[in-house]
């Protein structure tokens, strides 16, 4: 009798078992664990929670700290700023073909589904808030300090990624520094300029200007 | 509708003169309102909305009504000038949107005009477009029943007083039977005894059931030791009811826009709620769950949306992590999306689809194998190689270059120590 009652035995553990294992099929269980101590890491990884108060992973940095590469954006974000940075700044890229390409393959990430492939505002959002997204090669007068589309200077649109403009939001804590240069070097062909030639022009009329103050110092 | 119910001819052709005469005027409306509306898109929309929701500026339903037109006609051309004549109507809207300066628009009178029918004709026209709306979400709304466990049971415990009830009539049959051949009424049977006498005597068949059903058993356990820590199909409800069908397949928006550190990072990154209001700033309202599920994110961040300002009492939204590689595996999104140029979707599947988002690809170490051992490094135009392969020596050259295709696995990419260590 003893070994139908093994037999016995050993059925009712699988009918057990194969119950724990198909309760394992809910979706919103991750399911069964092989071993936590080597799935767990100790050190921190990114969105797991470790139990902090208000449960974040990602904890904020010491006062007064400053990322690595940080540097500073003297322009603020209104119309003096917007107009100062128009002035100033200037793209710090050396401009090839290559960054231009780079520029258009983020451009289609970051701005295009707004913007529109060709930069004529007819992006992929499908609300209305945002169906009346101006061109880039537009012309009338109507933009931040008077300014068409067109018009908008490399320094302009940066400050546009940085602060945001109108229903644009701020775009500085998605794109990184030098990529926000080469998807404004790609705005301007977008407004039909051809940014590669324009900054050699300027660093030929820099070095001009340059010699020439160097001569009226001199004098 | 009410056309039909008019019977005298005289009211008739009444009705009809008005409607002619409606039509010819509205159809010269029709047509200030289509300029009206270009107007509107490429002087006011990127700030104002039509409607009564504020954007940069306020939304214009109204304005027609509130303001004189010839104040209204001065402010759009040169606002700024209006506030320092110190007109008073012109500072408080001034000082009520944030002093934001409204630039100067190059439109004339009658442009003016034209918009202004518009935003009239707009906000006439709004309020059946939005029962309409509403309509539409709650068809979506419904959903398939799952077969609850209770229903089972229930069908469970009427077979189980079927079985009853037929041994009992069973029995009644026997004492029936009995009594009509005058013999002993036989006893009942308890259901133990029933079962045992009947395998005892079809031992063949439930011996033969028996291990049928031990190997279905054994197979379903084995089975499932291979899914233990294999989480494919996981796809938890999420604090937010974020649709992924609805912002990177409707709204076209490039996977990289919100994961923007899968580029350059090993996580590929949940964004922070802050990229959330680059457009929800302004779109406070989603087709599916109206103002419920956005307004979560304005809670996180103690955000409100009618003055548009942020309060001190911010915490962090609770996602639910999906992907959960174990400690003992590494693995670098950059590594894959930037250097061997995966697209997203071949680890992820059409998440372009996916209402809640879900683990597709069964992430096991085989599944990691298999990919690098069919996936062809891209040579093209990447010089690095050129002078290794150059100096092979003929046995490998022959062994790795002759197909013209490098994989993956070719280049180290299945020792061990690449993602354990």
């Amino acid at each position: 009798m003893n070994y139908k009652k093994n037999i016995l035995n050993l059925v009712s553990a699988l009918v057990l078992g194969s119950i724990v294992f198909v309760a394992c099929g809910d979706s919103q269980s991750p399911g069964v664990e092989y071993m936590p101590d080597m799935y767990r890491s100790p050190a921190m990884e990114v969105y797991v929670d470790y139990e902090f108060p208000d449960s974040a992973t990602s904890r904020k940095a010491p006062e007064n700290s400053i990322p690595i590469g940080y540097r500073p954006y003297p322009y603020t974000n209104d119309l003096e700023g917007f107009e100062l940075a128009g002035k100033d700044l200037r793209n710090p890229l050396q401009l090839t073909e290559r960054t231009i390409k780079e520029g258009k393959k983020l451009y289609e990430s970051f701005c295009a589904h707004c913007h529109g492939k060709k930069g004529l505002g007819k992006g992929s959002i499908q609300n209305a808030i945002y169906g009346a997204v101006p061109s880039y090669m537009d012309e009338t007068p109507n933009r931040r300090g008077n300014r068409s589309m067109r018009d908008l200077k490399e320094g302009h649109i940066y400050q546009a990624i940085m602060y945001g403009l109108n229903a644009m939001g701020p775009h500085s804590s998605l794109i990184r520094e030098q990529d926000r240069w080469k998807i404004v070097a790609y705005v301007q062909t977008l407004q039909g300029k051809d940014p590669i030639a324009m900054q050699q022009d300027k660093d030929a009329v820099k070095k001009d200007t340059a010699e020439e103050s160097i001569e009226s110092e001199t004098n | 509708m009410n056309l039909i119910s008019l019977r005298t001819p005289a009211k008739t052709l009444f009705t009809i003169l008005a409607v002619v005469v409606f039509s010819i005027v509205s159809s010269f409306d029709l047509q200030a309102q289509e300029d009206g509306e270009k107007l509107f898109k490429s002087y006011c929309a990127s700030c104002h909305s039509a409607g009564n929701n504020a954007l940069v500026g306020p939304g214009l339903a109204g304005v027609y009504d509130k303001y004189e037109r010839e104040w209204l006609y001065s402010w759009i051309k040169n606002s700024q000038a209006l506030i320092a004549s110190g007109d008073e109507q012109a500072v408080a809207v001034y000082e009520q949107y944030n002093k934001v300066l409204m630039p100067n628009q190059p439109v004339n009178n009658e442009q003016i005009d034209a918009i202004l029918t518009y935003i009239k004709e707009y906000n006439e026209a709004a309020p059946a477009a939005e029962v309409a709306s509403t309509d539409a979400a709650e068809v979506v709304e419904e959903g398939e029943a799952e077969t609850s466990p209770y229903f089972i049971a229930a069908i469970v415990i009427a077979l189980l007083m079927v079985v009853v009830i037929l041994r009992k009539v069973q029995h009644l049959m026997k004492v029936v039977e009995a009594r009509i051949k005058e013999e002993d009424i036989p006893e009942e049977l308890t259901l133990g005894q029933a079962i045992g006498r009947t395998i005892q005597s079809n031992k063949t068949i439930f011996a033969l059931m028996g291990i049928v059903v031990l190997c279905l058993f054994a197979k379903s356990g084995w089975d499932a030791a291979f899914g233990i820590g294999v989480y494919e199909g996981y796809e938890p409800e999420q604090p937010i009811k974020f649709s992924h069908e609805l912002h990177a397949g409707t709204n076209g928006i490039d996977c990289n826009y919100c994961h923007n550190s899968a580029s350059y990072s090993k996580s590929a990154g949940i964004p922070s709620a802050n990229l959330c209001m680059n457009c929800h700033t302004y779109i406070q309202e989603g087709p599916q769950y109206g103002k419920e599920e956005i307004s979560k994110i304005y809670a996180a961040l103690d955000f409100d949306p009618v003055t548009k300002t942020y309060g001190p009492n911010q915490k962090p939204i609770k996602w639910v992590k999906v992907h959960n590689l174990p400690d003992h595996a590494y693995f670098n999104h950059s590594q894959h999306v930037t250097v061997g140029k995966i697209a997203c979707q071949t680890c992820h599947g059409p998440v372009e689809t996916y209402t809640v988002g879900k683990q597709y690809a069964p992430l096991t170490m085989g599944w990691c194998i298999n990919c690098h051992r069919e996936t062809k490094v891209q040579m093209d135009g990447n010089g690095y190689y050129d002078e290794i392969h150059e100096r092979l020596p003929e046995s490998l050259k022959k062994q790795y270059l002759e197909d013209g295709t490098i994989t993956v696995s070719e280049l180290g990419g299945i020792e061990c120590a690449k993602c354990h260590y």
